[in-house]
């Protein structure tokens, strides 16, 4: 492609970048590629003013020669046909010529901002394999059988959480899970009959969460969105407010009242306030899988561009807070030092 | 004909809504007495603690005596609370005295450095705070629940089912600045 001089060093820069930031896993990695782009001898800004116009005029001469040769016989010549086929092509590739710089390093901007948050908040990839951690979990939590035809976890992260009175280490995860349908329809045939037909229809859906070693209680959840295999609600509190959203089922009534202190209780109302669809479900080996719909627990709050040089610099060496993670981390927090009776 | 069926549809209607009306403004005044009855069963949770209290301070003269004169007010203070009658003056009375106790005890504690830094007055404390945090929720879920209550019973259509067949009077919710700031959680956003 014919990039200024400039333009064509930056968009290899930006290659480079995209691929090194994909492999990093530390800190020390993802520095040694930050300063990679901090020693690049040429502007960050891509210059794609001219393709932008070529883009322009190609557009407006073909759709006018078009529009001309239309307008005088309501039809096109074969001739006409050649130069519109030969000018939309024209067309289109300066149009992504114009706009692929743009597209890249929107992407390597992101992906450096968003493994500078990951790192920033303790987080690391895991590598592992989506269908059998799908099946583990599965075994593990409820919150797992969902999906009638596929389950996978597409995204783990390790990170840890250092409160005032505990710290634990946790699993981030995305669970996506595919649900069947068969469908029915009618019609009619080319003979006037009514007829049916069958066919299959996939529903993909996402959930989010984490899962730590909780500890303190057993067989517990509070279900603000359908956990599959969970009975009646076990135990409801005062509030009106929590028992429009959640409902508790516990193994008995006494362990709900003793676990839902009022505490607790206003805890989860807030909770729901910044997560949607959210359940806290503990398993008999009292482990915790925190489940909700929000995706955007450790996604990068920056935008900035690498175009914009200073302020990505100062983006990226300033502390970046994913906030609903903070939330939900704080919140389990919460519940363990509440459960923890000091008598 | 149809019109009289119309008629009877209409009727039915109004008497469906009017059941459901009724039976939902019920329903929120339980859950004001079930909140409630939850407020006063947390401040009574105080009582749990009170011979613990009486067991730190007793080797401590100067300081029992301060002290266990505010344990009796608030004994007394617990025993007036009644579960079944919402009684916002009471428990207002009841959480002052626990005041007054807490401050006795922060002031007369600085003169005894080994009692402040002993694990069992430090256990003490942080179940008091908890206990004090577990009140200002439960206050906040009463009035949440007032709250509904009261606007229940106050929109239209709502509020001419509950003057001619309910006949509730709106409650009046709880406002102590000191046992709601016993409540701390706020979450990070």
């Amino acid at each position: 492609m014919l990039y200024y001089k400039n333009n064509k060093a930056l968009i290899s820069l930006l290659k480079n970048i995209k691929k090194k930031v994909s492999l990093s896993r530390s800190r020390q990695e993802l520095d040694a590629v930050i300063s990679e782009l901090k020693f690049f001898s040429g502007s960050y800004q891509l210059n794609t003013k001219v393709y932008w116009i070529i883009f322009t005029v190609l557009l407006l001469v073909t759709g006018l020669l078009g529009y001309w040769d239309w307008s005088q016989r309501q039809s096109f010549q074969q001739s006409t046909w050649i130069i519109i086929a030969a000018g939309g092509v024209l067309t289109l590739l300066s149009g992504i010529t114009a706009y692929y710089p743009h597209h890249l390093m929107s992407k390597v901007s992101h992906a450096l901002l968003q493994r500078d948050g990951l790192l920033d908040n303790n987080l690391t990839p895991v590598t592992f394999n989506g269908k059998t951690t799908a099946r583990q979990f599965q075994q593990r939590f409820s919150e797992f059988h969902r999906g009638n035809y596929s389950r996978e976890i597409h995204e783990l992260f390790k990170g840890s959480y250092q409160g005032d009175e505990y710290s634990f280490e946790y699993h981030y995860y995305h669970f996506h899970y595919v649900d069947e349908r068969i469908v029915t329809d009618t019609y009619t045939d080319s003979n006037g009959r009514v007829r049916t037909r069958t066919r299959r229809e996939y529903d993909h859906y996402d959930r989010y969460g984490l899962i730590l070693p909780f500890g303190l209680l057993r067989n517990f959840a509070v279900i603000g969105f359908s956990l599959p295999g969970a009975g009646k609600a076990t135990y409801k509190p005062a509030s009106n407010r929590f028992n429009k959203v959640f409902k508790v089922v516990a193994a008995s009534e006494i362990e709900a009242a003793k676990a839902m202190k009022p505490t607790v209780v206003v805890a989860f109302e807030e909770l729901s306030n910044v997560l949607s669809k959210v359940n806290f479900e503990v398993n008999d080996a009292a482990d915790l899988c925190l489940s909700f719909a929000d995706k955007d627990l450790i996604a990068t709050p920056n935008k900035v561009k690498i175009s914009e040089f200073d302020a990505f610099i100062e983006a990226l060496e300033g502390e970046q807070e994913f906030q609903k993670l903070k939330a939900a981390l704080s919140h389990v927090h919460y519940v363990m030092t509440k459960l923890d009776s000091n008598f | 004909m149809t019109g009289i069926w119309i008629a009877i549809g209409i009727a039915v209607v109004l008497v469906i809504a009017i059941i459901a009306i009724y039976n939902a403004i019920i329903n929120r005044a339980n859950a004001v007495e079930r909140a409630w009855a939850n407020v006063i069963t947390q401040e009574r949770q105080k009582n749990k603690i009170i011979p613990h209290l009486e067991d730190v301070v007793k080797d401590y003269k100067e300081f029992e005596q301060g002290t266990l004169t505010k344990v009796t007010e608030l004994r007394s203070a617990l025993q007036g609370l009644d579960i079944g009658k919402v009684d916002t003056a009471k428990l207002e009375q009841a959480e002052a005295k626990t005041g007054e106790l807490l401050k006795s005890l922060n002031v007369t504690v600085e003169n005894y450095p080994e009692l402040k830094a002993s694990e069992t007055y430090q256990k003490l404390m942080r179940e008091i705070t908890d206990q004090q945090e577990n009140i200002g929720a439960a206050i906040r879920i009463f009035n949440q629940n007032v709250e509904d209550f009261n606007n229940g019973i106050e929109v239209f259509p709502n509020s001419l089912v509950n003057a001619m067949l309910n006949r509730k009077e709106k409650i009046k919710t709880f406002s102590d600045s000191q046992a709601e700031e016993g409540f701390e959680y706020k979450p990070n956003i």
